[in-house]
């Protein structure tokens, strides 16, 4: 699994961790993002069961493994978190934040150490060594209960499924191109995401944060004024193609 | 121990003890038919309705014993489920450390997989200290059965004895509880013999830990 710095400054840093050369063909390619301040350190969406060896060697790489005090699940998917009952193994106290409407269910993947802390729908921030960290709301973006992640430090948006691209396993990490790039996402975003509205109420929300870097679970990374194309097609898209 | 086949074997126990319960069930009410039969047979029939209680008792006694070796295959089954967690967590370190050995903060993971081992080994012990007490109790149930055959051999030398009227029914009777122990006999010593298989895996693995 490959590593990428997207921001550092100071103690205060975001890595991707994807691509990974080793992944089982049929799973999907995902993106594990951590943000690091000072000796702390969250994980974004950390993944299925099938990539934890490699992301946990991955982490490793970076920092402590006790310097892992948070987990965040965007929402209650096995790529995104199925991985939960073996990080409930390797870390010794950890809290994750997650969806409340998604608590019953997420303890199904295990867990006995790590404490569920749930985020209401309207949103909550915390701190992470000192830095604010915004779990901003993308509920039906595309699950029910929907978070993403924004560090106005680094001027970062994690944005989970939302920008999601369909791409090679050995895909750039940053979108190169955007309008080779849109026929990657096109059918995730119309057959996977329900609503226009939750899309418009989306975009609305997060027009108004200063984004450098757009990060989604699959698929390239969008910087600069990529961000701004997206948000503008994403406007455009009709999606929940599959009841029209 | 890692197996998928302890989590069957754990649900095929339970299943096969089910269907004892159930024809255990069924014999409460051969018994208490063989109570009414006999009081309508009056005297030539009184040495039935004490045994009918034996029967209530062998019932009872099936079920309190189904029910409490149920709930610990139940929890046999939890245990090996908590093990088969960290034994895949275990796993996954070992092939992390093969890979990332020079990962620069590898170390700070050494307590983890300590801890994790530790768990392991203390939830294996666990598991074969439940296993046996599950086995012993299987096997006391198995051999309580066999009292069946004793209280149908005596219920045929009571209808030898009664009225003709009811000489036919009372054998029935005599019939239906030995053919219902020896089905949830049957039934028991499946059980048996799935735990036995499970005990042999078990020791087989624990041979390579």
């Amino acid at each position: 699994m490959q590593s990428k710095v997207l921001f550092s400054e100071g103690s205060h840093r975001w890595v991707v961790f994807g691509r990974d050369p080793e992944k089982p063909e049929k799973i999907i390619d995902t993106n594990q993002y951590m943000i690091v301040n000072r000796n702390e350190a969250i994980l974004l969406d950390p993944g299925g069961i099938e990539l934890f060896s490699a992301m946990l060697g991955c982490v490793v790489k970076e920092v402590p493994i006790d310097q892992i005090k948070y987990l965040f699940a965007s929402h209650q998917d096995p790529d995104i978190i199925s991985s939960l009952g073996l990080w409930d193994q390797a870390l010794e106290s950890a809290k994750l934040y997650s969806p409340w409407l998604w608590e019953s269910f997420i303890r199904h993947f295990g867990m006995d150490k790590i404490q569920f802390e749930p985020i209401p729908d309207e949103g909550l921030s915390i701190t992470l060594a000192g830095n604010e960290i915004q779990f901003i709301p993308a509920h039906y973006m595309h699950s029910s209960g929907n978070f993403s992640v924004y560090d106005p430090a680094a001027k970062i948006l994690m944005s989970g499924d939302i920008g999601a691209a369909l791409d090679k396993a050995d895909a750039p990490m940053y979108v190169a191109n955007f309008d080779d790039h849109i026929a990657k996402m096109e059918f995730f975003h119309q057959r996977w995401m329900p609503s226009n509205k939750a899309k418009s109420r989306w975009i609305d929300r997060v027009s108004k944060l200063e984004i450098d870097l757009l990060c989604p679970q699959h698929g390239g990374i969008f910087k600069g004024d990529d961000v701004k194309r997206f948000l503008d097609w994403l406007d455009k898209l009709d999606v929940g193609s599959a009841i029209k | 121990m890692s197996d998928k086949k302890v989590f069957v074997t754990a649900a095929e126990v339970a299943a096969e003890l089910n269907k004892g319960m159930v024809i255990a069930k069924r014999l409460l009410l051969i018994a208490s038919n063989a109570r009414a039969l006999a009081l309508r047979a009056g005297e030539s029939a009184a040495g039935f309705r004490p045994i009918t209680d034996s029967i209530d008792d062998l019932v009872r006694t099936t079920l309190d014993s189904s029910k409490v070796i149920n709930g610990k295959a139940q929890r046999l089954s939890r245990i090996a489920t908590a093990e088969n967690r960290s034994a895949l967590a275990l796993s996954k370190f070992n092939s992390m450390y093969q890979r990332d050995k020079d990962a620069k903060y590898i170390s700070s993971l050494d307590h983890v997989y300590e801890e994790t081992q530790k768990q392991h080994v203390a939830l294996m012990v666990e598991f074969r200290k439940e296993a046996k007490s599950l086995n012993d109790m299987l096997q006391d149930l198995y051999s309580e059965l066999r009292t069946a055959q004793i209280i149908s051999t005596m219920l045929s030398v009571e209808a030898s004895q009664a009225g003709e009227l009811y000489k036919n029914q009372l054998n029935s009777i005599a019939t239906s509880v030995a053919e219902s122990a020896n089905a949830i006999q049957s039934h028991v010593s499946q059980s048996l013999k799935l735990f036995s298989e499970l005990t042999k895996a078990v020791y087989a693995i624990k041979s390579t830990v």
